[in-house]
């Protein structure tokens, strides 16, 4: 009877071990800077802005902006922030205490993608550009950490944003 | 054969005790760590007598102050509001809380509409653990997890939170059986202030409808409260941020018309209720200090007492003593965040 008890609780030990050893779950969204050669990017003059690129740099690089937003997580720790810079908005995400570019949004025709494409674009133009279909009234093409989102009305650009795809 | 049959109960007994224990002490406690995971708990120990009851997500649980409700028209409300609670969730919130007592208006913040499928496993996690075993609770696991989840891991939280024994503080052994309440019948506190400034512009959408699966869930919310003969009143706090865009605006201004029910759009009251940007926001606009919550709570008491079937409830002796239990827990509360503020300069903890 003892041993029987004894054999038990070591059972009920290792069984807690390994439940308590073995990793996985977790809230936090890992950031990391993961620029592939063929990842879709934003470029002002000479600054490329990656998703997921460490945020310091390439607001450091890009100047001074015109205002900025702190939206905190709720709940969790976490501060997505959005710099208008006029003609564009960068959009960050803040992970292990670090902020990363969570995405672009091109808000005027002065600035456009490095293939050419700007709000007032034709769509025939955007589709022979990135060799994509529209879906209703978008086209989304992705690279490895990017999704470029591009809307467009009546056959014409209205909206190009750069997104940063999650981890799933 | 006896003797077996009791070392083999002894067995299982040992065993469920120990995962038991294990369980309570690795699930998160939400003291001093994301508090708002406690909120969904909060409700069965002040579920009954309450004839409001809000569902939804922030917008609902920072910006009503249900004691203001009470101080000013006598209105008992409760707010079963969790973090980016999903439509699914408000709706199976609110079947769960029909299980302890059937209010006379229950208020649904649209905002979540926006939402049209699982997104987060960790916000299931705050609206879910929380909630009382029972059928309800099981759909509303089912309707919320994301690809990644499973069931058993809401029946056996400690296959979720096993990896959490490396973070293990004096906090999980002093509150493995107990908890502090955090929240005001619902009402999350926030007495520090961060004006809003210029607010980023919307970003466009490529379609502005609502999921189906949005709309099926209102349509269910909308028939549980006929069903119950409850009034629904559909709300959109005065937010800022994140947007409000005008068509969905539309899509829930149709809604509304279309089946009769009251529709209030606080963006377009906030002159009449007095909310002050500058004064009224914790988080430069997304979210409603006490201030804010205190003048939106007595515009809407108001609302209530002179639209629905709500009564003043002061005059019944023992719902009264009930709530000056919980005034005082809101001065106090009030009170703790005035002296952090004063000491510190910033709020480093709710209580």
């Amino acid at each position: 009877m003892k041993k029987k008890m004894a054999a038990l609780l070591a059972l009920v030990m290792v069984l807690s071990l390994v439940l308590c050893s073995c990793g996985g779950g977790g809230e936090s969204n890992n950031g990391g800077k993961n620029t592939g050669s063929l990842d879709y990017y934003f470029q002002v003059k000479d600054v490329k802005v990656e998703m997921k690129a460490d945020a310091e740099a390439v607001l450091k690089a890009l100047g001074s902006y015109k205002s900025s937003y702190e939206a905190p997580s709720c709940a969790f720790d976490g501060m997505d922030k959005i710099y208008s810079y006029g003609a564009y908005d960068i959009l960050t995400y803040t992970a292990d205490g670090k902020d990363f570019i969570s995405g672009v949004v091109l808000r005027d025709d002065t600035v456009e993608t490095p293939e050419g494409i700007a709000i007032g674009s034709k769509l025939e133009d955007v589709k022979k550009k990135y060799n994509a279909k529209e879906e209703g009234s978008s086209i989304n093409v992705y690279s490895e950490n990017c999704r470029l989102l591009i809307i467009f009305d009546n056959g014409v650009v209205t909206s190009i944003q750069y997104i940063a795809r999650s981890e799933k | 054969m006896k003797k077996r049959i009791i070392s083999i109960a002894a067995a299982v007994i040992v065993l469920a005790a120990t995962f038991f224990l294990l369980q309570r002490l690795l699930m998160p406690k939400y003291i001093s760590v994301n508090e708002e995971g406690g909120l969904a708990a909060e409700y069965y120990d002040n579920a009954g007598n309450n004839d409001v009851i809000f569902i939804g997500d922030c917008e609902v649980y920072t910006n009503y102050s249900p004691i203001k409700m009470w101080t000013e028209r006598g209105i008992t409300s409760y707010i079963r509001g969790t973090p980016q609670q999903m439509i699914w969730q408000a709706y199976y919130m609110l079947e769960d809380a029909l299980r302890y007592e059937t209010p006379k208006v229950v208020i649904y913040n649209v905002l979540s509409m926006k939402h049209g499928e699982p997104e987060s496993e960790a916000y299931n996690r705050l609206a879910l653990d929380g909630m009382r075993w029972s059928s309800t609770k099981y759909r509303a696991i089912k309707a919320s997890m994301t690809e990644e989840e499973s069931v058993i891991s809401y029946v056996f939280p400690l296959l979720r939170f096993h990896s959490r024994w490396s973070e293990i503080t004096a906090e999980d052994f002093e509150y493995m059986f107990k908890t502090e309440p955090l929240s005001h019948n619902g009402y999350l506190m926030r007495i520090d202030t961060k004006p809003a400034g210029t607010v980023p512009d919307p970003i466009p959408l490529p379609d502005y409808s609502f999921a189906q699966v949005c709309w099926d869930y209102l349509e269910k919310i909308r028939s549980l409260c006929e069903d119950n003969g409850i009034q629904l009143i559909l709300v959109k706090a005065p937010t800022l941020y994140p947007a409000w865009y005008p068509q969905w605006e539309e899509q829930i201004e149709a809604y509304a018309k279309e089946h009769g029910l009251t529709y209030l759009n606080f963006l377009e009251k906030t002159e009449e209720i007095g909310i002050d940007y500058t004064k009224d926001t914790f988080d430069a606009g997304m979210h409603l200090n006490l201030s804010g919550a205190e003048k939106l709570a007595a515009w809407l008491a108001d609302y209530l007492a002179d639209n629905t079937a709500v009564s003043d409830r002061r005059g019944d002796t023992a719902t009264a003593e009930q709530w000056q239990k919980k005034i005082e827990f809101y001065e106090a509360m009030q009170a703790s965040q005035k002296k952090q503020l004063e000491e510190n300069g910033s709020l480093n903890s709710f209580r």
